[in-house]
């Protein structure tokens, strides 16, 4: 069973052109209204298809977390198109903005943000309460992505229970509770240690052999070099792109 | 399903997932509510207190002159009877036709060879109907009241007041209970008290009509003396006059003192209008409490903030978390309020002695006020909830 997959209906009608990419961004920039006035991203170019596995890499202050909030729509461009399966996705009100990443963009934070005071299994099944699917239907949705992440014996525990890579393998299954087309990570594994960055990564990459599109941005050169694809920004400008679409 | 409805669901859950921090938020509302509940409790009983002590201070007692020079209704002997038609109008607790006797007066008890024995003295001698002792507030403390039978067949027997008694050295009715009036023999059917303030009468002999018309040529009432349930003093008092003499009302008099209701109503004015300021200052306090503790959670709980908008949740979704938690905390500070404040009025009737007077309705609107509280002291901090970027949120972790 695939939850939320589709685009909504009602953004169809938005669609500038069919593409097989899964994301087009073309001329993107961003800015941050001063002072100081800030060029966060210059006209970036790039395309992303179905099944990638990329990653963002570049420096501190190059733009990647601008960049992330994008593609994440958490933010909008100055200028520039960003298209999602063929809708633009700069016409989207905020309401439509909102349902759009609910049902397409799974999020995986470096500081894992699972909600305190609310078990395991409830934390997962949170993005599906949004999409106004029953109670009973969320918790087999949750546990069915737990399992998949093998935290099926930490359901009703709270995430003060549980350690760094428990917590950041039940942030992936809510990422992947709305089955998203697009999973974004930010750093995922620059809270871990060595032995459950080694797991995170794995499971990413279990992930991805399935057919899960990865966007991944990520300081360390070992977790980029496991994409099949890198995407350098440096000074807001697209430096690199090892897979370029032509 | 609608998310709303969920996501209402959501904030009850969420609030029962940390239940001590709702329940130090619910103070807030607790506290006003207590106060809230507590002084209107504690209010509308000193309200009741007031109310009776101005019961008992009211008005009473209602005499109606019978003016002979208008109209001789002395010379008529029915008008003795003018009394039993007060007694039925509504309000009246008792009423009885009185007349002083005008000749000269003199008591003596038993005459035995005895020179403590008390000397013949003059006194004053009422004449009266069968409800004299009910309609002056007095009450028999030996022997028995009069009845109309006495009246009727004109029986030489008095009651005799207790200051009297005392003086004439009437200890027991059954085994001296015999005076003599002016040498006439008369027997002491009763001896009567005053039952609250002291009465003029405790020094007299009171005796009925019949044989006051008969023995001392007391040929009608002077007077018919009513006593009223509280508040009906004026209402009796209009009617009395009619109800003794339809055909010529105006020509008897009427004197009662008038009742204190505008300094009644005055005080309940005062009252009230502190009750509404108190009330209102004790519900801003828990209000301000509510959505201080509900800003604190708001800039808690950003990052949590940030991640519901990031995963889906829309600025109504927010919305209502933070509105249905708030009004919920509300809901719970005004239960805990209204029972809180039931004890405090309990406690602090116990206290002063009175008696706890409140609407139980007032404990529902407790908690009915704690929730519309909660519901406004949310409005700000949700506002600034649903102003948190997310990725401003997130990126601030």
């Amino acid at each position: 069973m695939r939850l939320g997959r589709a685009v909504p209906p009602s953004a169809a009608p938005k669609a500038l052109e069919q593409s097989s990419a899964l994301i087009q961004l073309r001329k993107v920039c961003k800015n941050y209204v001063g002072p100081p006035s800030v060029q966060a991203l210059v006209d970036i170019d790039f395309e992303v298809r179905s099944g990638e596995y990329i990653s963002i890499v570049g420096p501190s202050g190059s733009g990647k977390s601008s960049l992330l909030n994008v593609l994440g729509l958490l933010d909008v461009p100055t200028s520039g198109q960003y298209l999602f399966n063929g809708t633009e996705t700069a016409v989207l009100s905020d309401k439509e903005r909102t349902e759009f990443r609910s049902r397409n963009l799974g999020f995986i934070f470096q500081a894992f943000h699972l909600v305190r005071y609310r078990t395991v299994l409830e934390n997962v099944a949170l993005p599906l309460m949004y999409q106004g699917i029953p109670w009973k239907a969320r918790m087999e949705a949750a546990r069915s992505k737990l399992e998949i992440v093998g935290l099926s014996h930490r359901y009703e525990a709270l995430p003060t229970r549980l350690s760094g890579g428990e917590l950041q393998r039940a942030a992936i299954a809510r990422a992947l509770v709305s089955e998203p087309p697009l999973l974004l990570c930010d750093e995922p594994t620059g809270n871990l240690d060595a032995a459950n960055s080694r797991a995170i990564l794995e499971s990413i990459d279990a992930l991805v052999e399935n057919g899960q599109t990865v966007m991944m941005i990520t300081h360390d050169r070992e977790v980029a070099e496991r994409a099949s694809r890198t995407i350098a920004i440096q000074d807001g400008r697209l430096a690199r792109d090892t897979g370029a679409i032509l | 399903m609608k998310p709303t409805r969920l996501v209402l669901q959501d904030a009850v859950v969420s609030l029962l997932a940390r239940p001590g921090g709702a329940f130090l938020t619910a103070l807030g509302a607790t506290i006003g509510v207590t106060a809230l509940v507590a002084v209107v409790g504690l209010t509308t009983t000193a309200s009741a207190q007031i109310t009776k002590r101005f019961d008992s201070a009211a008005a009473t007692h209602i005499t109606v002159e019978l003016q002979k020079d208008k109209v001789d209704v002395t010379e008529d002997p029915a008008s003795w009877d003018a009394y039993r038609n007060v007694q039925h109008l509504n309000g009246v607790k008792a009423a009885t036709a009185v007349a002083k006797v005008e000749v000269p007066v003199t008591v003596a008890t038993i005459e035995v060879l005895d020179p403590v024995a008390p000397a013949e003295s003059e006194i004053s001698v009422i004449s009266a109907t069968e409800h004299f002792l009910e309609a002056e507030n007095l009450t028999i403390s030996q022997g028995r009241m009069f009845d109309a039978g006495h009246d009727d067949r004109g029986e030489a027997v008095v009651l005799v007041g207790q200051e009297l008694a005392s003086r004439l050295g009437i200890i027991s009715i059954e085994r001296n209970g015999i005076i003599f009036l002016n040498d006439r023999t008369f027997r002491v059917l009763g001896i009567f008290d005053a039952e609250g303030a002291p009465s003029e009468y405790l020094s007299s002999v009171v005796m009925p009509s019949g044989i006051a018309r008969g023995a001392f040529g007391v040929n009608g009432p002077r007077e018919v003396r009513i006593r009223t349930f509280p508040g009906a003093a004026r209402t009796i008092a209009n009617q009395a006059p009619v109800a003794i003499k339809p055909e010529a009302p105006e020509s008897l008099s009427v004197d009662y003192s008038a009742e204190p209701e505008a300094l009644r109503d005055q005080i309940g004015d005062d009252t009230e209008s502190l009750l509404i300021i108190v009330g209102v200052v004790c519900l801003l306090a828990g209000a301000v409490g509510i959505a201080n503790s509900m800003l604190v959670s708001v800039m808690e709980r950003t990052n949590e903030i940030g991640l519901r908008r990031a995963i889906g949740a829309r600025r109504a979704h927010v919305v209502t978390q933070f509105m249905a938690e708030s009004s919920a905390l509300g809901a719970l500070g005004g239960l805990m309020g209204s029972s809180l404040g039931a004890i405090v009025i309990v406690i602090g009737s116990a206290i002063q002695g009175w008696a706890p007077t409140a609407d139980p309705l007032l404990f529902v609107a407790g908690v009915v006020l704690g929730a519309v509280t909660g519901l406004f002291a949310g409005i700000y901090p949700a506002w600034r909830a649903t102003r948190i970027e997310p990725a401003d949120a997130l990126r601030a972790n």
